[in-house]
């Protein structure tokens, strides 16, 4: 039997070792800041302007629970006023890392109250992929570990570990969206029916950002192909590759720079890409920073050596008045 | 490169209470979100429809625009000097770093949004605008507007009017 009760041998428990083995409470602590910097983000605009967006009289969508938004002409004004703070307090409070679950209950319910209200400020897929985050942060235990007033408060020492439960379930989840959006394009036709340059056929201002709107050879239907390959390339192929060890900062430095690319070109929510782009790096295991740390030294090391180099030259202020005439004669 | 010790300090952690059931739990959240992306791909090719899972995750795929519309609207403001600007210059979106796009969508959602930013910007200011809507078809020279309306913005409304000339 293993100290969580269960039998060794089951495939259960090794499933569930594996899900469990502690990681570095700072990846958690970092995707813990981005993802609520992201929600708040997304929804301080319009919970700021609750008299343009959740006010009775004005244009609202149904999107989600229909029974909310036909309660909220009903519901006096200091009453949505009071849901909007207790929504904002709650992810400020995970986003500083203060009781970071009773943060998620708080802003689970606060975000999907306000989305149900009026759905047309505020909705968006990666509203539905925090959604599914948002209950495992409410539940898993670990993420206020570190860079939190929680540790703070506790004194919790440099470099703890977390439990490996909350961000195998966000990894999960975030590589389970990348993947389906891969194959959700590929059932439904969309490479072949060159949906990436319809995207940059969109007039100015739709979607795509202006410096890459101006990029007139991005309009060119061949290229517009071409990367639309690549997109579904990276989504679908990305799982096997974060799998095999051999591939894994590959797999992960190409989808960082595939989120990079979203967020540089197309004008999405930050949330966007605050969610994905953080929730990855759970990919790396400890040997895996290690290797980018080690490969980071390298590529600094020259960087550093250059920069002492130039520390240690000699300025005019330093060599004696003989030297120093001699350094202005070369230019007479 | 040899494998490295994790980096930093355990802390204690109790075991949990019902490991079994956790366990479960933990399978059973994991193979609800493969259900959840099974339904939003597969379900719709195979059933045509999706299921209703239930749960707000579940019930939505994970690309936004797997077909961009063909046909598309971009509004403009003109304002009394002959300015002309984007029409988020004026109604102020409730979005952070991508405004002009969330507007843009949210009118593509609910055409009665235009409306509704008119009423209020000529109650905030009094001004008396144009909005210019222009259609762009994106098989048919999408480099310029198919069709362009003009509409009056003042505080009795929108009143369609003739398009100004372009200079």
């Amino acid at each position: 039997m293993t100290d969580a009760g269960l039998p060794t041998s089951s495939m259960l428990t090794r499933f569930m070792m594996r899900m469990d083995a502690s990681v570095d409470a700072r990846l958690v602590a970092m995707f813990r800041i981005c993802f609520f910097t992201g929600l708040l983000l997304h929804f301080a605009p319009s919970l700021w302007h609750l008299d343009v967006c959740f006010a009775p009289d004005v244009v609202r969508l149904p999107f989600w629970s229909t029974s909310l938004f036909r309660a909220l002409p009903s519901l006096p004004p200091f009453v949505i006023r009071a849901l909007g703070a207790i929504t904002v307090g709650a992810m400020v409070c995970g986003l500083v890392g203060f009781k970071p679950r009773a943060a998620a209950v708080l802003t689970y319910a606060g975000t999907y109250t306000f989305a149900s209200f009026n759905a047309l400020h505020i909705q968006t897929l990666a509203l539905v992929n925090a959604w599914a985050v948002l209950p495992v942060l409410c539940v898993c235990d670990g993420a206020s570990r570190a860079w939190s007033v929680d540790a703070w408060r506790h004194g919790v020492e440099q470099g703890a570990r977390a439990p490996g439960l909350l961000p195998r379930l966000v990894l999960f989840q975030v590589l389970l969206a990348f993947s389906f959006a891969g194959v959700e394009k590929l059932l439904w036709s969309w490479p072949m029916h060159n949906e990436m340059a319809m995207l940059f056929r969109t007039p100015r201002g739709y979607m795509v950002r202006d410096w890459a709107w101006d990029l007139t050879w991005l309009h060119d239907p061949r290229v517009g192909a071409v990367l639309g390959w690549i997109t579904i390339g990276v989504e679908v192929s990305i799982v096997p590759f974060v799998v095999w060890k051999k591939t894994r900062l590959f797999a992960f430095a190409a989808y960082e720079l595939f989120f990079l690319g979203i967020i540089a070109a197309l004008e999405v929510p930050p949330l966007f890409y605050l969610m994905f782009a953080s929730g990855a790096v759970f990919i790396l295991d400890d040997d895996d920073i290690s290797r980018v740390r080690h490969i980071f030294r390298r590529i600094a090391r020259p960087i550093q050596r250059n920069t002492q180099r130039i520390d240690a030259e000699p300025t005019g202020a330093d060599l004696g008045p003989v030297q120093n005439r001699r350094r202005a004669r070369p230019a007479e | 490169m040899p494998a490295s010790p994790p980096v930093g300090v355990e802390l204690p952690s109790p075991p949990p209470r019902w490991p079994r059931a956790r366990a479960l739990a933990v399978v059973a959240w994991l193979g609800a979100s493969v259900l959840g992306a099974l339904n939003q791909t597969l379900a719709p090719k195979l059933f045509g429809r999706a299921f209703d899972l239930v749960l707000p995750h579940l019930k939505q795929g994970y690309v936004m625009f797997v077909e961009i519309p063909r046909t598309i609207e971009m509004h403009d403001v003109v304002r009394a000097d002959g300015t002309r600007s984007t029409i988020a210059d004026i109604a102020m979106p409730k979005a952070l770093f991508y405004a002009r796009a969330r507007l843009e969508t949210d009118l593509g959602m609910s055409p009665d949004l235009l409306p509704q930013i008119c009423r209020l910007h000529a109650h905030r200011t009094g001004e008396t605008t144009t909005f210019l809507v222009d259609e762009y078809r994106l098989h048919f020279h999408p480099e310029r507007p198919t069709r362009t309306t003009a509409l009056r913005c003042d505080r009795t409304g929108l009143t369609p009017v003739a398009p100004p000339r372009p200079r």
